[in-house]
């Protein structure tokens, strides 16, 4: 047959590969910056959009979405045209997608740091955004589904089998968790409720970490470490099992976020089990990457992208090794909520997508660019500097995690806790948060010597003309023979659906029976839906991000009860839209907090924490007494919490707006009997009101 | 309706059976996969990145499948 010239969109790859270097550094320092924060608390300035809890969620999306993503789109967009002999189906829909995803970007950098949050972990984005990503979503899945369709090479290779689980199964994962009602422009509530949107949230969790930081690099590896070892993979039959084993375990996993919580015990056991499987398919990943430099190990000495992609797939090992064992219930309990869980994702973003990024690049731009890469010393010099990073930053959080976790575990000989005072267990971790962000500081040092080597090899490049290339195109009355995978590797129709239907029997056997079943959330009588005012403290406490440092969720643990009272029960979170279980306690836990302490205590708290609590390294909060409480729209959040089944009658709606202001005026009453005037129509009072009512529907003694 | 038809329905044996469709599925796989007859079409799919599984079209390795 006839071979057909064409030529490959290698502009668009560029684009990705700049996009993944500048949002890397952004990201990166942000990350910096926080860490200071934790080590220093003034280090946020005093400004509001600084502050950790709104930082925070900045630093999480802008590494995993933005330079992740980017990385991502930038290997996808070069092996993909490579593997399928053809060029992208549409140079537009790569434009859009490109564009539409920095665009993306740079709304989360502006309304992240203004507080502007669905309050959900690694999906914080407000609605209007979220259309945007499944809109910029769909153009790419067009884009590269029409190039699979035009295709010169009849069977799909085992990268593009990963990238096309990725598409499929993120698309799916964002929009079920991001069901959300609106309330307003930038203002929304999730649909699920307490521990049922618990349990999605972390599905789509656990599974972003596994179809967004996994199977794409999965896929990249596949690729990018054959072309840099010239040699294939280690064994394409590993490959093959490799696959469909990790896409048929890693949906069941997201509950191992939630062991000892309120969620139904036969969930998280299912969540532990699967994650434990897990440690197979991936460990065979791991195997067929580093045995791909069979008879080529020679080459990790003098070559910077193996050095990288080898420590990259070695790290993915560690992680994946460590992630199952965190996920066993009693390790869990120690881990969950410490800095373990900050050491253990960080192996895996800086070790596993970092390190593979890093070498994809500088494997790729001196391609993209036709000359030699500018300075091997100097990539020699990141990998070394980033290594070093890597190894302060995770040594230090596992010591830190360890060291909290065994502190708030310890009873002494009379059988009461030994570290009562939560400070106690803070001021001990100072040291190794300095040490972190020495780590995370060596590692971005790393990361910008590889920018300026990657600007200085494009610079003076000359005019680039895309990559030509030629193959016969397929023909049309082509009958694939052979068995039936042989066959389905030829159909990717057909394998989409095989990809879509392994993730979707985990997905629907998981999370349709805790949305259905009542008796997986027992209601609890005495728990009503929260006050107009409390809903706007509600509101703050999201806008903060107090998520990001403080837990809801009191585990079925002695030294739980002991230190924070009764166990958290799933029915009292029935009116939680969205939940605030939180994932980390840098501070303590709050969901007895209500009740307390006297509302002047709170108000001292939030002005200037150290007057409370002695070594508190929590930021003050000015600007909560400054703003002016914004009552708008509490009929409309009223209105919008009946809708999603919060049981109030039509005067309650109607009059929402005289019960917070009621409410307040008996807060600021509260206050001014203890001297402190004019906070009647502040944020503080709702913040406070909601911290009051913390827990205190079922203040019964405490049942074990 | 259909939250009450659910209600009533003891999904909590749907763990079970996808295990049991995993592990059939796992075994198939690798069965599938260790089938001697493929080894060339393997071959081929794993230079594919290489730029050296191009030639000759498709059909050199599972032409000789079953």
């Amino acid at each position: 047959m006839k071979a057909e010239t064409f030529r490959y969109d290698d502009a668009i790859v560029r684009m990705f590969a700049w996009a993944t270097v500048l949002w890397a550094i952004v990201g990166m320092a942000a990350g910096i910056l926080l860490a200071l924060q934790l080590a220093w608390w003034p280090a946020n300035g005093g400004v509001e959009w600084l502050s950790f809890g709104r930082l925070r969620p900045l630093h999480t999306n802008a590494v995993i979405f933005a330079f992740a993503g980017n990385a991502i789109f930038a290997g996808i967009y070069y092996s993909t045209q490579r593997l399928l002999k053809a060029r992208m189906f549409s140079d537009a829909l790569s434009s859009f997608h490109f564009w539409g995803w920095q665009a993306i970007i740079v709304a989360a950098a502006i309304t992240l740091p203004l507080g502007i949050t669905t309050g959900k972990e690694y999906a914080e984005l407000e609605w209007p955004i979220d259309i945007a990503i499944a809109v910029v979503w769909v153009g790419f899945a067009i884009n590269f589904f029409g190039t699979i369709a035009r295709r010169r090479e009849r069977h799909l290779y085992v990268a593009i089998w990963f990238y096309i689980a990725t598409l499929v199964t993120v698309a799916l994962l964002h929009i079920v968790n991001s069901l959300e009602l609106p309330v307003a422009f930038l203002k929304s509530y999730s649909v699920y409720a307490g521990v049922q949107d618990a349990l999605v949230q972390w599905w789509y969790g656990h599974n972003a970490v596994a179809f967004f930081l996994t199977t794409p690099f999965l896929g990249l590896m596949y690729y990018f470490m054959p072309k840099a070892a010239e040699r294939p993979v280690y064994s394409y039959r590993l490959s093959i099992v490799h696959f469909w084993s990790l896409v048929f375990l890693y949906i069941w996993a997201g509950p191992h976020h939630l062991l000892y919580t309120a969620l139904p015990e036969w969930a998280q056991t299912l969540g532990m089990v699967f994650s434990l499987m897990l440690i197979a398919p991936s460990w065979g990943g791991m195997i067929n990457g580093l045995l791909t430099l069979r008879g080529a190990w020679d080459k990790l000495r003098t070559d910077p992208v193996i050095k990288f992609m080898v420590v990259a797939i070695t790290f993915y090992g560690v992680a994946t090794f460590e992630g199952p064992m965190l996920a066993i219930k009693k390790l869990n309990a120690l881990s969950h909520y410490t800095d373990w869980t900050i050491g253990h994702v960080h192996g895996g973003a800086l070790g596993w997508n970092g390190f593979l990024t890093f070498g994809m690049l500088y494997w790729l731009i001196p391609r993209l660019y036709r000359k030699p890469l500018y300075s091997i010393k100097m990539a020699n010099a990141h990998f070394w500097v980033g290594l070093l990073g890597m190894v302060f930053y995770v040594v230090s959080m596992w010591s830190a995690g360890i060291t909290q976790g065994l502190m708030w575990f310890a009873f002494d000989e009379s059988g009461r806790l030994a570290y009562p005072n939560f400070m106690e267990t803070v001021t001990r971790l100072q040291p190794f948060y300095w040490l972190r962000m020495v780590g995370g500081a060596l590692y971005l040092g790393g990361v910008v010597i590889g920018a300026v080597n990657w600007v200085m090899t494009a610079r003076g490049a000359g005019e680039l003309i895309d990559t030509e290339d030629s193959a016969p195109a397929l023909a049309s009355d082509h009958k694939l023979t052979g068995s039936w995978i042989t066959r389905l590797e030829g159909r990717p129709l057909a394998f989409t659906v095989g990809a879509l239907v392994a993730v979707l029997i985990g997905s629907i056997l998981e999370i349709v029976p805790v949305l259905a079943i009542e008796s997986n959330v027992p209601s609890i009588a005495a728990v009503q839906p929260y006050t107009p005012l409390e809903l706007e403290g509600r509101d703050i406490y999201i806008r903060e991000g107090c998520y990001n440092c403080h837990s809801q969720m009191i585990r079925p643990l002695r030294a739980e009860t002991e230190r924070y009272g009764d166990w958290s029960k799933a029915g009292e979170f029935v009116y939680d839209h969205p939940f605030q279980f939180g994932s980390k306690r840098t501070g303590p836990d709050l969901h007895r907090v209500g009740g307390k302490y006297p509302n002047l205590w709170h108000y001292n708290h939030m002005k200037d924490p150290r007057s409370t609590t002695g070594d508190s390294i929590m930021p003050p909060y000015p600007w909560l007494f400054d703003a002016d409480l914004d009552l708008s729209l509490t009929r409309d959040k009223v209105d919008a919490m009946r809708k999603l089944g919060a049981h109030y009658t039509d005067a309650e709606v109607a009059g929402a707006v005289d019960e917070a202001k009621k409410q307040a005026a008996t807060i600021d009453a509260d206050l001014v009997s203890s001297g402190v005037e004019g906070m009647g129509d502040k944020e503080i009072v709702a913040l406070i009101a909601y911290l009051q009512r913390l827990g205190t529907d079922t203040a019964a003694p405490a049942s074990q | 309706m259909f939250r009450e038809l659910l209600s009533q329905t003891d999904l909590t044996a749907g763990p079970i059976i996808a295990l049991v469709v995993f592990f059939a599925a796992f075994v198939g796989v690798l069965v599938w996969v260790s089938r001697r007859s493929h080894g060339a079409h393997f071959e081929r799919m794993n230079r594919l990145p290489l730029g050296e599984g191009e030639e000759n079209s498709d059909e050199q390795g599972h032409r000789r499948g079953p």
